[in-house]
């Protein structure tokens, strides 16, 4: 599917205390949702602080909105961001935020961050309490209250969904449809997560990283159609581990993910075959190119 | 000016400003009113510049703690194309806000108790003894910020106000013969300060944009 840039990344490079960041080419497509998966240490973290401009120490050239824009100082007004840990200055208040909101963005719009705050029941309506007192999942409310104030047209998540609560997540999940829906496809999200079941069904892009380089990405659908996942039989699992991508084995039998241009291999075998979900097919990518090590399956 | 301000008073929070700006320096004003030795100008000077060198150094932290750290926390501002400036802004407001409030309490009280001052006959000296005090105190609160601008925690806050409190006590007494001297070397030194402290702090800013060089 050939779509639009939100951000186009060449040749970018950022080498860190035995860490490299390696990406000859990744394409943020324009007004869908992407999921940036990877283990912890992938280098997802650097890579939205890059884009978001918040890391400037690297190489490569990164485009923004169609290649319109190579500084992002001149497109951070039309980018919306936002991190875990240290975001805001511990000792503001709630609406110290909004003031200062105010001050660094043009298009924040005071009405609507009251609106999210009390829709998102942040502070439960205090606005005097600060934001050390907060816990970690209201601070992750109120960055994404400040964000979606404003007029953007690609935010980049940093793990939202990671302090949040199951209700809340599903409730991110509708802020990120609203978003794209009323952006009429001129909006983008970028966003990683560890949380890639309940971020699925927001999820139209996906890309794994491992190592600070990109492995695998591509529309879910695409990547539910080019891998499939295989059920079978104990007396066939020897065989099957060389076959497939990803490989699990217990006394009733064996599951793996596999190629689907490699289902052929595997003929002859008593086996059935379902549509992984991007959970599977993510930890498929990923424990065929960790360092860590499994005491059973994964691809030899 | 109007920008430096409202940079500011965003970075500050209410209850820091109406400490800082109300509370504080009334409590300092009428002190002798309860303390009869306080009211000669001179010791008064020495007190209001110890009290308010201890207060300002330890409540910086309120607005201005970690700012300094690589740590940062400044994410969000960073995400703006004008964080830098507001940082900035702030800091220069503050910096105006902290020359000013020592410099009218002591104004103030000089008008308060006018009359008691112009019967002691105080010679020229005392005076620029006075603004000496001022300039030494002006300074160490200067540092002192500064200082806890790097650091994380009202220990260390309380730490750095403490020090900064006995240095301007020991540097105020060690100055007191000679106030002429002492005026040509403080003055320029605390303008020197002011601005070489905004211009750390902001350096370490910008430096969190990059990594820890090795």
């Amino acid at each position: 599917m050939e779509t639009s840039a939100a951000i186009e990344v060449s040749g970018l490079r950022k080498t860190y205390k035995g860490f490299a960041l390696d990406i000859p080419e990744c394409r943020i497509p324009k007004g869908f949702a992407t999921a940036l998966i990877g283990e912890n240490g992938a280098g997802k973290t650097t890579l939205l602080n890059v884009l978001a401009g918040i890391r400037l120490d690297y190489k490569g050239t990164i485009r923004y909105f169609d290649g319109q824009e190579t500084n992002v100082e001149q497109v951070k007004e039309r980018l919306g961001y936002t991190g875990p840990g240290s975001y805001f200055l511990p000792n503001w208040s709630i609406a110290q935020v909004e003031e200062i909101s105010g001050l660094l963005f043009d298009t924040f719009d005071a009405e609507r961050y009251h609106r999210l705050c009390a829709e998102l029941g942040i502070g439960d309506g205090d606005r005097k309490k600060k934001v050390q007192s907060l816990s970690d999942g209201n601070r992750m409310k109120l960055t994404l209250a400040t964000v979606l104030a404003r007029e953007t047209e690609c935010l980049l998540m940093d793990e939202p969904a990671s302090p949040l609560d199951p209700l809340m997540r599903d409730k991110l999940c509708e802020m990120i449809r609203t978003y794209l829906e009323e952006g009429d496809g001129e909006r983008s999200v970028f966003f990683s997560t560890h949380n890639i079941s309940d971020m699925e069904n927001v999820t139209d892009y996906c890309m794994i990283m491992e190592h600070g380089n990109i492995v695998e990405e591509g529309f879910v659908e695409d990547l539910k159609e080019k891998y499939i996942l295989v059920k079978g039989e104990t007396a066939d699992a020897a065989k099957a581990k060389e076959i497939l991508y990803s490989f699990a084995a217990n006394q009733y039998g064996f599951e793996g993910i596999c190629l689907t241009e490699r289902l052929d291999a595997l003929a002859g075998m008593d086996i059935v075959t379902e549509v992984p979900s991007l959970f599977q097919i993510s930890v498929a990518v990923m424990r065929a190119n960790t360092k860590l090590t499994f005491s059973q399956g994964g691809v030899e | 000016m109007r920008g430096m301000m409202r940079c500011y008073r965003v970075f500050t929070g209410p209850f820091y400003r109406l400490c800082v700006l109300v509370l504080l320096p009334l409590a300092v004003l009428l002190f002798p009113a309860a303390v009869p030795i306080m009211r000669d100008y001179f010791l008064f000077a020495m007190f209001a510049m110890t009290i308010y060198t201890a207060y300002e150094v330890f409540m910086d932290s309120w607005a201005f703690g970690g700012i300094a750290r690589r740590e940062g926390q400044l994410e969000y501002v960073k995400s703006s194309a004008r964080g830098l400036m507001v940082v900035k802004k702030s800091l220069l407001g503050n910096l105006f806000r902290q020359a000013l409030t020592p410099a009218l309490i002591l104004l103030l009280y000089g008008f308060i108790c006018r009359s008691q001052i112009e019967a002691a006959e105080y010679s020229i000296d005392i005076y620029i003894g006075i603004l000496d005090l001022y300039l030494i105190g002006s300074f160490f609160v200067t540092a002192g910020t500064t200082a806890v601008r790097f650091m994380d925690g009202v220990a260390l806050s309380m730490g750095a106000s403490t020090l900064c409190v006995w240095l301007v006590l020991f540097t105020a007494v060690g100055a007191m013969n000679l106030p002429w001297l002492t005026l040509c070397v403080a003055a320029p030194l605390c303008v020197a300060a002011g601005f070489g402290s905004v211009w750390l702090i902001m350096r370490r800013v910008k430096e969190s944009y990059y990594d820890k060089k090795d």
